[in-house]
Order: structure tokens, then sequence, then C-alpha cells
């Protein structure tokens, strides 16, 4: 009984990793189309501070990237 | 009675002959000004410095660069601030501690607090690029609803049929916004500025402006560009 309920644990704890590991990867998509996205709308509409937003788009990007990262080595 | 004004456009800035050789009447160059004492960060500038778009001609002068008010963003940071706190009581409660590590429950949290941070990121990029521009030739509006969708639709200011506004709620009232209608005459199109600051000022010089284009075009004001 308790193994088949440690299995049962295991199996989720398995597939939790990669459910994590794979929403961290749709965000990095993400991050890249919108640094994309954000160079395009600053290249065709240039606003004060535009500067700061393509900091925060590519900051996003680094973020994720951490987050990937940490997800990999401590899980 | 119109007659010719001084506008309050830095010399340096001074592109837009049309602007220049217009007959410019008391009235535009009063709303100006006091638009100009309300400018706000980002959401409102007269006259803005480094500002341009794609379609903008050599010698189009921007007028009025606008986003919605600052204050309509407290929505959706509030609903962030709660999506940011879900973690602490889901540990709190103790919901999924029976089935997951300790470790599996950090990652899971900080992944969470990821996607929140792109929730953050989306709902700023919406109000940075969702610009409002009025210029001395037409008035131009930029909607970005999302990061793969991006709408620009412009009116000439010699086809504003009607400008209309509205101010309702509470917010509204005390931050002085407001929502502003400009329909086109020729092709039945519908201009949407939402939540504008210092609304009912806006769609004043919005109509000072297109009267003061139309006597350029008929050649009371200056410069005849057609």
């Amino acid at each position: 009984m308790m193994d088949s309920v440690n299995g049962l644990v295991s199996t989720f704890e398995i597939f939790f990793k990669w459910l994590l590991v794979l929403g961290v990867l749709v965000y990095i998509a993400y991050a890249l189309i919108a640094i994309r996205q954000v160079g395009l709308m600053t290249d065709s509409y240039n606003t004060p501070r535009e500067d700061f937003v393509k900091w925060l788009a590519r900051f996003n990007f680094g973020l994720a990237l951490l987050v990937l990262v940490i997800v990999l080595v401590v899980l | 009675m119109s007659t010719k004004k001084e506008l309050p456009i830095p010399p340096e800035m001074q592109k837009g002959v049309l602007l220049k050789e217009m007959t410019v009447d008391d009235e535009l160059v009063q709303n100006l000004e006091e638009l100009k004492e309300s400018e706000s960060l980002g959401a409102l500038s007269v006259f803005p410095q480094q500002v341009t778009f794609e379609t903008q001609e050599e010698d189009e002068q921007v007028v009025l660069v606008m986003r919605k008010a600052p204050v309509t963003n407290i929505k959706w940071a509030l609903i962030a601030g709660l999506l940011a706190l879900m973690p602490a009581f889901i540990v709190v409660l103790g919901v999924l501690s029976d089935y997951l590590d300790s470790s599996y429950l950090l990652v899971a949290m900080i992944v969470w607090e990821l996607f929140v941070v792109g929730y953050i990121f989306e709902e700023f990029l919406r109000w940075f690029f969702n610009i409002y521009i009025v210029t001395d030739r037409r008035v131009v509006d930029i909607d970005y609803p999302n990061f793969l969708w991006r709408e620009v639709s412009d009116v000439d200011l010699l086809k504003i049929q009607d400008v209309t506004t509205r101010n309702q709620g509470i917010m509204a009232a005390i931050f002085n916004f407001g929502d502003i209608w400009v329909l086109s005459a020729a092709e039945m199109t519908t201009i949407e500025y939402l939540a504008v600051k210092e609304a009912d000022n806006v769609a004043g010089i919005i109509r000072l402006l297109a009267q003061a284009r139309e006597r350029v075009v008929r050649g009371e004001g200056g410069t005849n560009d057609g």
C-alpha cells in the first residue's frame, strides 16, 4: 500500500517537474517574441523612455533564463 | 476673430510649416498652455521632444502625445499584487505540501512569480504602446492590445465631423480623465482616445486645430497646403 502511494507521489513529482520546465520554456519563447515586438514598436514610434522598455524586455528574458537554470538545477 | 499668436513650441522643435503658418487663435494657444501645465509621466505631452512615428510627414508637427491616465493601471497592479501573494497563501494553508517535496514547492513558487512578472510586463507594454497622437494634420490612434497585434488608424483634421467626450465614473471625476471619440466624415472611421487626461481640453484643441487647418487649406491663414 505504502509503495503504491510513494510511486504515485514520485510520478506526480516527475510530471510536476516537466510541467514547470515546459512552462518556463513557453515563457522564454514569449520573452523572445516580446523583445522582437518591442524592437519593432520602438523602430516605428519613437517616444521618450523607450530605452527603458527595451531594457525591460531583455531583463524579462534574462529572468526567464535564470528561472530555467534554477528549475533544472534544483529539481 | 482669429489673431496670429505665438504657440508654446520651443524654437528648436518648430518644424511644422503648417502649424507655424496657421492663423492660430487665442483659445487654442490658451488651451495648449493649460494642457502643458498638466503634463504628466508619459501620459500627456504637449509638443513633445523625440516623438516621431512611422507615417509622419517631414514637416508634420506633433502637437500632443497621450496615453491612458496612469491611474488606470491600478486595476492590473492590484491583480498582480494578489497573484504575487498567492503562493504565500498556498504555503500557509499547506495545500500541496503533502504531495510535493519542499524543493518542488519552492521552484513552483519561483515559476509562478515569473509568470506574474510576465503579466506585469505585458500590461505595462499595453499601456506604454497604446499611444494617441495629435499632429497639425491628423489624429492618430496606435492600439496595442497584445504583443502579437498592432493597429494604427488616423483621421485627417479636415475630415473630422464630430468630436465627442465622455467623463464617467468616480475615478474619472477625481483624476480628471475621460474618453474622446473623433468621428471622420469620409470613411466613417472613429478614433477612440480612452481615459486621457484633460479630455475636454484635448477635444477642444482637436476642434480648434481642425478649424485652423481648414482655414489654411482655404488659403485664409498662411500656406496653402492641400
